[in-house]
């Protein structure tokens, strides 16, 4: 049974830190017929191995990525910056390129993006990007877009971001924009998908299409 | 290589949103005692339990939310607070899967607990109001209190840590009798059961994982994590 790894985030309650994965993704694996696996942030010394433990890689969060790893420094609003969070979840990206197939999603595209050497913004736009209530908004596809034989040309997302892609890293095409945002990207040869919204905080049911695609790739 | 240990995860809402969940201090203590953390969570589907369990090398079960009293036949008290059926089968599948593949086993407080309940134990459901003359084991807001315990020195806890050890305490359930299967090998003054063994399982009521920065309980771990490989 191919196993699907989650990397997990990190949440303060009381005088604890939880390591948490949604339980919504966890759930549509494991109901497609995958088994999900929660890889916790760790240490340096544990990347090469994580990155054998599963057949695919779902990187996700909202919150935002350390300006410092594309030579920028913290903007206004930026929440819970994490340096060391992001050091592993790099580190790790880096090990499985051209290894195993990953999606990032939110936190994750944006990850993948300045991983592959690409920069990020804030988001300026009328469309409301950071809406707590996941204001929708529409996105076009292209015909080569890993989304396009699940979705057609045009689709309607959730949004939650306070930053965005600005230059596009090596090696990345845009998969999908709305129009004044690049909402997906690809790296079709390598298996790198990714996604700024967040499709898990979305009930309706074609957002499961999107996940169940990914994982037939796997 | 480093063993693979599958840590059992709570469900925890926050900010809308359901999380399956682990405590830091778990990932850190297997972690410095050579082990590779994963987090397991709670399959709905206990048929995927076996496969999970597969990918893993060995199984911690976590500390947690208290454990519903119909698995050992009981109603609940009124001190009896939120339970997970969930979380429950998932944990009393994991450990069934674990024991069948012969792979080691590491309970913690609730882990502990549950792996009572799965071999037909049963619980104190609230040491308080059901053994008002026992130390105070736990305090409000998940602040520790402290007292001894006396560990068996022939048992594999006490090869580990010695026949006496003061260690933290937050818990308001416990182990009423060890189930079929289980030694007891250690208790604090009170009576109450701290530790159960069987082969490949050890059972703790206290957390080691937040004390492992003490070199005695670091080597519960590395106990736990060397017999994983």
């Amino acid at each position: 049974m191919k196993k699907i790894a989650i990397i997990s985030n990190k949440k303060p309650l009381a005088d604890r830190i939880l390591h948490t994965i949604n339980d919504a993704i966890t759930q549509i694996i494991e109901q497609a017929g995958y088994l999900p696996i929660g890889i916790p942030l760790a240490s340096d010394s544990s990347i090469e191995p994580y990155a054998e433990v599963a057949d695919a890689y779902i990187f996700l969060g909202q919150d935002d990525l350390n300006p410092f790893f594309y030579g920028q420094e913290p903007g206004p609003g930026m929440t819970a910056l994490d340096l060391e969070r992001d050091n592993f979840n790099l580190a790790l990206f880096k090990q499985l390129e051209g290894k195993k197939p990953v999606l990032g999603i939110n936190y994750g595209m944006q990850l993948i993006n300045v991983a592959r050497g690409g920069t990020l913004k804030p988001v300026c736009s009328h469309i409301i990007h950071q809406s707590d209530q996941l204001a929708y908004h529409s996105l076009n596809l292209r015909e080569d877009s890993f989304l396009y034989p699940w979705y057609g040309r045009r689709m309607i997302v959730n949004s939650h971001h306070r930053y965005q892609i600005d230059q596009v890293g090596a090696g990345l095409t845009v998969a999908g924009c709305c129009h004044d945002d690049i909402e997906a990207l690809q790296d079709i040869i390598n298996r790198v998908y990714a996604i700024q919204w967040n499709p898990e905080q979305d009930d309706r049911q074609e957002m499961h299409r999107l996940f169940h695609g990914f994982l037939q790739m796997v | 290589m480093k063993p693979i240990i599958g840590i059992s995860t709570a469900l925890n809402g926050i900010e809308g949103q359901n999380y399956m969940a682990i405590d830091e201090a778990y990932i850190r203590s297997i972690e410095q005692a050579g082990g590779l953390p994963v987090m397991l969570p709670q399959l709905e589907d206990l048929e995927m339990v076996a496969p999970l369990v597969e990918a893993i090398d060995g199984l911690l079960l976590a500390g947690g939310q208290d454990i519903d009293p119909s698995h050992y036949d009981e109603d609940p008290l009124p001190q009896t607070e939120r339970t997970s059926m969930r979380r429950d089968e998932s944990e009393m599948e994991l450990f069934r899967q674990a024991r069948r593949k012969h792979k080691p086993v590491l309970g913690i407080c609730r882990g502990m607990q549950i792996v009572n309940v799965a071999l037909g134990g049963g619980l104190i459901q609230d040491i308080p109001s059901q053994n008002p003359h026992a130390l105070e084991h736990a305090r409000p807001h998940i602040q520790a209190s402290y007292h001894f315990i006396e560990v068996d020195e022939h048992s594999r806890l006490g090869q580990i840590v010695g026949t006496e050890l003061v260690v933290n305490s937050i818990h308001h359930q416990g182990v009423a009798e060890a189930a079929p299967g289980l030694r007891v090998t250690a208790t604090a003054r009170d009576g109450m059961i701290e530790a159960v063994e069987m082969d490949g399982y050890l059972g703790l009521q206290f957390h080691p994982e937040r004390l492992s920065d003490q070199e005695i309980f670091h080597q519960i771990f590395v106990d736990f994590v060397e017999r994983c490989r």
